[in-house]
């Protein structure tokens, strides 16, 4: 439970994840894409916002947090979800950005808020 | 007078867009790969004399042209250079004669994707591509090729072409996109692109497409017991 006393979704242990690494959950239908960059962790729908392709596997540069759809070459800033480039090198700002989802750690665990913006969780 | 859409043209890229970042043939499916047809005809319809029904082997075998044109997507990507080879739609006009009145033609790809474009406009029905045949996400058998129009008139999968004497909203203006007649003078921007209404229009475009997709998700996910119903 939140402090509003809704219910959360525990993910993973925070040292489960490592630098840099990708870890791609479902929860309630709705895909949670973790990341670690810099020691913090994000919360992302790996949905890349140009045609629904999932980009959880999409190149991704872990210093920079930029992740890049493996299918038309779009980029998004995974921290913050704006798309800088569209796809095939057309300007970012043709696309929605990807959703970010709320998350909170506590006792060393990764938890999914369930008052998301978006979705069903 | 050159045309938009020719390699001839100035400014041969619409002011915003970039060049794509690929060497590859971009080929963008956000309609899907089309379907595989196992008997497919090409086919006129509508106000015409002489209706058609050709089978591939026939259709190939029209008298074709060979043409370099420059393809520009709405996303906002140029990939210059495309030579096409494909029968003329003045050849298929010749072969099915259109009743007096007709001022349109309906093109109609899979997947209820259309276009409608006006009678006289260069269009071209291709089936080769840099002189190999498409492949069937690039639109095979056929595709047509809009000089002059941004790519989502260029209809992949062409099933038929209907001859209409009154304007008919095609996929695009029905289902997808709600950006108004850009009020651009041409003589200043000859391409005739508000960029703000475009961008506006795409973001609203793809946030409904991304909804839809999410809702088709987690519908059969439900179906298949994976989450509750």
């Amino acid at each position: 439970m939140n402090e509003a006393g809704r219910p959360s979704f525990s993910l993973c242990r925070t040292s489960e994840l490592q630098e840099g690494e990708r870890r791609k959950f479902v929860v309630n239908g709705n895909e949670v894409l973790l990341v670690k960059i810099d020691g913090e962790i994000f919360a992302v729908e790996p949905m890349c916002t140009h045609d629904g392709t999932d980009i959880s596997r999409g190149k991704f540069d872990p210093v920079s947090g930029i992740i890049e759809c493996q299918k038309h070459f779009a980029r998004f800033d995974i921290r913050t979800g704006i798309p800088l480039v569209g796809p095939f090198g057309a300007d970012g700002d043709t696309q929605p950005p990807l959703r970010l989802y709320k998350i909170r750690i506590e006792n060393d665990h990764v938890h999914l808020e369930a008052n998301q913006e978006w979705g069903v969780i | 007078m050159a045309k938009r859409g020719y390699p001839d043209h100035q400014p041969r890229i619409p002011p915003g867009w970039r060049l794509a970042t690929v060497e590859k043939w971009p080929i963008n499916t956000m309609h899907g790969p089309g379907l595989r047809p196992t008997d497919w005809h090409f086919k006129t319809s509508g106000q015409v004399r002489k209706p058609l029904s050709l089978p591939y082997d026939e259709f190939v075998q029209l008298p074709h042209i060979t043409k370099k044109f420059d393809h520009h997507c709405i996303d906002g990507w140029s990939y210059l250079g495309n030579e096409w080879t494909g029968v003329d739609m003045n050849t298929i006009i010749e072969m099915t004669r259109p009743n007096e009145g007709v001022k349109y033609v309906h093109v109609e790809g899979e997947n209820e994707y259309s276009a409608t474009l006006p009678l006289g406009q260069e269009l071209m029905l291709a089936f080769k591509r840099n002189g190999e045949a498409l492949p069937r996400a690039g639109g095979w058998p056929v595709r047509l090729v809009a000089p002059g129009e941004f790519g989502y008139k260029s209809v992949k999968w062409v099933q038929e072409v209907r001859f209409i004497t009154e304007w008919e909203e095609d996929f695009w203006n029905k289902k997808l996109i709600g950006w108004g007649e850009p009020p651009i003078d041409p003589a200043l921007n000859p391409w005739n692109v508000n960029n703000e209404e475009r961008k506006a229009g795409l973001r609203k475009l793809f946030t409904h497409l991304l909804e839809e997709k999410r809702r088709e998700k987690l519908e059969r996910m439900r179906k298949s017991g994976e989450i509750p119903a």
